[in-house]
């Protein structure tokens, strides 16, 4: 008995509904919080996982730890023989060596590497990220081209050798006089996979140089790299539309970031200024008779919701000039919110009405009571309202996605549905997973910040419904 | 400024009120009241958007959207949503705020809260994708589980018969605000009302059954009726999760509204419906507001 009583707090609540519901409550509360943060964890843990991962059947749960492989060349003997060639032989090498490890070995790799050397001095260095060289498989030089030393080294419809983009889409750096800044791994272990790499190297994809070393190594980290990578695919793929602006070029998913939170502000400041500057005449300025009238009028605006009216709004808006632009994505905050306004006035009119009468003595107008009064008076329910509009707007999709065309002015949620609609782009899975955790994380990590703010509001605003 | 000393002083009073109310209320006509009768008055045309309005057709939008056959399964499509609702996630808040009220440590029932609230927050756009893939027929999760249990796999949002219970079933994690408000009433009951239940040897079952649920009883009422409601505007999610298929039979008058507009150009009829679903809906609020009232005496 002793440990259970220090393991629970022997508080009333204990008290009076036993240990063994005390406890179940704490499990199936647990249960309910895996479930909660399940979907989650799932769609970073997809986000994470290459697309050949991410197509595993059973479907695997968590992200392999991906390789980084390094494939060492000697080039001494061939520039010996045939130095006028060399450079073109290194053009050639790097998509042989880079493209043909992640098609060839069954392993979950993070990041391939070539290091050329002659007589022990860096000469050739080319490196990608994993998802880098999937871009340049679906979107990028060697789109919709099998993989293949004839197919690799081709030439495409211009007579332009396509290894040639590929280099310009990779790192890549040649330099007969020696790199600096590459770090050689010196004496380590070859790797276990090290048979199969050079033999299909040798043999199907006959790479120039003379391969002297393969060395691989797991690390976690190159996955969080992805993450990188989904917004560089984002700017190149969604950039060059989104006007002349390049906003979208430049800063990827954070200018849809910034845009949902202009919306969001905007909502706020609109929420806490011209609603309560509608409600306060109803509390103190109009006869009894008139407020009652006129906040039918307002609250009469709840039996209109949104689906009702998208459609005439949208002509309406359409016709004034409101259409893919700001004006149209923040306009419609302007509405002051009936429910609200019925809260602040019921909040103006708990206040004293002497304060007020005092201040009218003294010769103060009604803006300066309202500003110098109402205000700080009010400011729990300006909270209550700021609280429900943020979380209310953070989530708003269908107007948005209306309103707006250009890829500068989606906001996260009209983004996020734009880019996972097949037709457009077939955008990857694991980008598309990617761009769902840039959707997620910032909101949550907002609303983790506001969370005892939120809590305090819901539970003592009177809010019951 | 004479003619301002002049008035009286509740006239003085109006005339600022006025000024005060004057961007709110236009804001209100203009962005509700106007779309509305807007709504309406296209309703009667054969809407032209170069030449506006069109001919004048008087009810025959209402007549051809009431001979379509999708028009009135969006419809039965809302009641089954409705249902669905009610059956699988309505309650799961007001068990998880029945959880947090037993939960006696204060940092863990905290954490809890703040974990609960998440679901607020998520937009739906996040929720359609990660679930989407968590339906997906060869890769999902979903099928992992049903085929583990024995019970095969499914085409889950590609089924007719299964799409709508999975994009009800999303809602079954709970939480969100209306957790927080059950959890409200929940810590509103009196201390000595507990101390009398102690003293009376309540257990716990007898404790949820006659202390706290009437004590919710209202909340939960109040917020049956916002889902009665809310189901009658969904949108969103079904939107993003199918866009309405398959064959329309996820659709609901929201998405048949904007396909009437978007894929058939009409915007005679998509008001025609617009103004079919306002009627409905502001007789279902006001019923309830009255079932309401009724119930609060």
């Amino acid at each position: 008995m002793f440990t259970i009583k220090k393991l629970l707090p022997s508080t009333a609540n204990t008290r009076m509904h036993g240990i063994i519901p005390v406890y179940g409550s704490y499990l199936l509360g647990i249960f309910f919080l895996i479930l909660i943060i399940f979907p989650f964890f799932y769609v970073v843990s997809l986000s994470l996982m290459d697309t050949d991962q991410i197509q595993d059947t059973p479907p695997s749960l968590l992200p392999d730890s991906p390789y980084r492989v390094t494939v060492m060349l000697d080039y001494s003997a061939v520039y010996a023989e045939e130095p006028e060639n060399i450079d073109l032989y290194l053009q050639q090498d790097s998509p042989l060596v880079l493209m043909s490890i992640p098609y060839e070995l069954d392993e979950t790799l993070g990041y391939v590497e070539a290091i050329g050397l002659i007589d022990d001095n860096v000469v050739f260095h080319a490196s990608a990220h994993a998802r880098e060289l999937d871009f340049v498989r679906n979107f990028g030089a060697y789109q919709n081209t099998g993989i293949s030393r004839a197919s690799l080294l081709r030439t495409d419809f211009r007579g332009v050798e396509i290894y040639e983009d590929f280099n310009q889409e990779i790192n890549f750096e040649v330099n007969l006089d020696g790199i600096e800044a590459v770090n050689v791994p010196t004496a380590q272990e070859d790797s276990p996979f090290a048979g199969e790499i050079s033999a299909f190297l040798n043999e199907s994809y006959q790479v120039h140089g003379t391969i002297t070393g393969i060395y691989t190594e797991q690390d976690f980290g190159l996955t969080l790299n992805s993450y990188n990578m989904y917004n560089e695919f984002l700017k190149a793929s969604y950039g060059e539309e989104s006007g002349t602006s390049h906003l979208v070029e430049n800063y990827g998913f954070l200018q849809f970031f910034v845009n949902t939170v202009i919306v969001v502000v905007f909502a706020i400041a609109c929420q806490v200024t011209i609603t309560p500057l509608t409600a306060y005449p109803l509390s103190r300025l109009f006869p009894k008779r008139l407020s009652d009238i006129l906040q039918l009028f307002f609250l009469g605006t709840t039996f209109i919701p949104f689906v009702v009216i998208m459609i005439p709004q949208f002509r309406m808006f359409r016709a004034m000039g409101m259409y893919n632009n700001y004006a149209g994505l923040l306009v419609p905050h302007l509405l002051p919110f009936g429910f609200y306004v019925v809260l602040y006035k019921a909040f103006f009119d708990r206040i004293p009405s002497e304060l007020i009468d005092a201040a009218r003595i003294d010769g103060a107008g009604e803006f300066l009571i309202f500003t110098r009064i109402m205000i700080p008076l009010s400011r729990p329910i300006f909270v209550v309202v700021a609280i429900y509009t943020f979380l209310s707007n953070v989530v708003d999709f269908f107007w948005a996605w209306l309103i707006v065309r250009d890829v500068k002015l989606w906001t996260m949620n009209v983004a996020l549905y734009n880019i996972s609609r097949t037709g457009h782009t077939s955008a990857p899975v694991d980008f598309l997973m990617g761009a769902t955790v840039f959707t997620i994380v910032p909101v949550i990590l907002i609303t983790l910040l506001l969370s005892s703010k939120i809590q305090s509001v819901a539970m003592n605003s009177g809010l019951k419904g | 400024m004479a003619f301002w000393a002049e008035l009286n002083p509740t006239r003085r009073k109006i005339i600022t009120g006025l000024i005060f109310l004057a961007p709110g209320f236009l804001f209100t006509i203009w962005l509700r009241y106007y779309p509305i009768l807007f709504g309406t008055y296209m309703s009667f045309f054969d809407w032209d958007v170069v030449n506006p309005p069109g001919e004048f057709i008087w009810l025959d939008n209402y007549t051809t959207i009431f001979r379509q056959g999708f028009y009135w399964q969006a419809w039965e499509n809302m009641l089954v949503y409705v249902l669905l609702v009610f059956g699988l996630t309505f309650w799961v808040p007001v068990v998880q705020a029945l959880l947090l009220d037993m939960i006696g440590r204060r940092w863990v029932k905290n954490t809890l809260t703040t974990f609960y609230l998440l679901p607020a927050v998520i937009p739906v756009t996040a929720t359609a994708m990660i679930w989407r893939w968590i339906y997906h027929p060869s890769y999902g999760i979903a099928n992992s589980i049903t085929s583990a249990l024995g019970l095969g796999t499914y085409a889950w949002l590609q089924d007719p018969q299964f799409v709508k219970m999975a994009i009800i079933l999303p809602g079954m994690i709970g939480g969100g605000l209306v957790m927080l408000l059950y959890l409200a009433a929940l810590y509103s009951i009196p201390d000595d009302i507990y101390d009398a239940a102690l003293i009376d040897g309540c257990n716990s079952s007898q404790l949820i059954r006659y202390i706290k649920l009437p004590f919710m009883r209202q909340v939960v009422f109040v917020q049956a009726l916002f889902t009665i409601v809310a189901s009658f505007q969904l949108l969103d999610l079904p939107f993003v999760m199918t866009g309405g298929g398959p064959a329309r039979s996820s659709e609901t008058i929201g998405i048949y509204i904007y396909n009437t507009y978007q894929d058939e150009l009409s915007l005679g009829r998509a008001s025609a419906a617009s103004f079919t679903l306002f009627i409905v809906l502001a007789v279902v609020i006001y019923a309830l507001l009255i079932i309401n009232r009724s119930e609060a005496e």
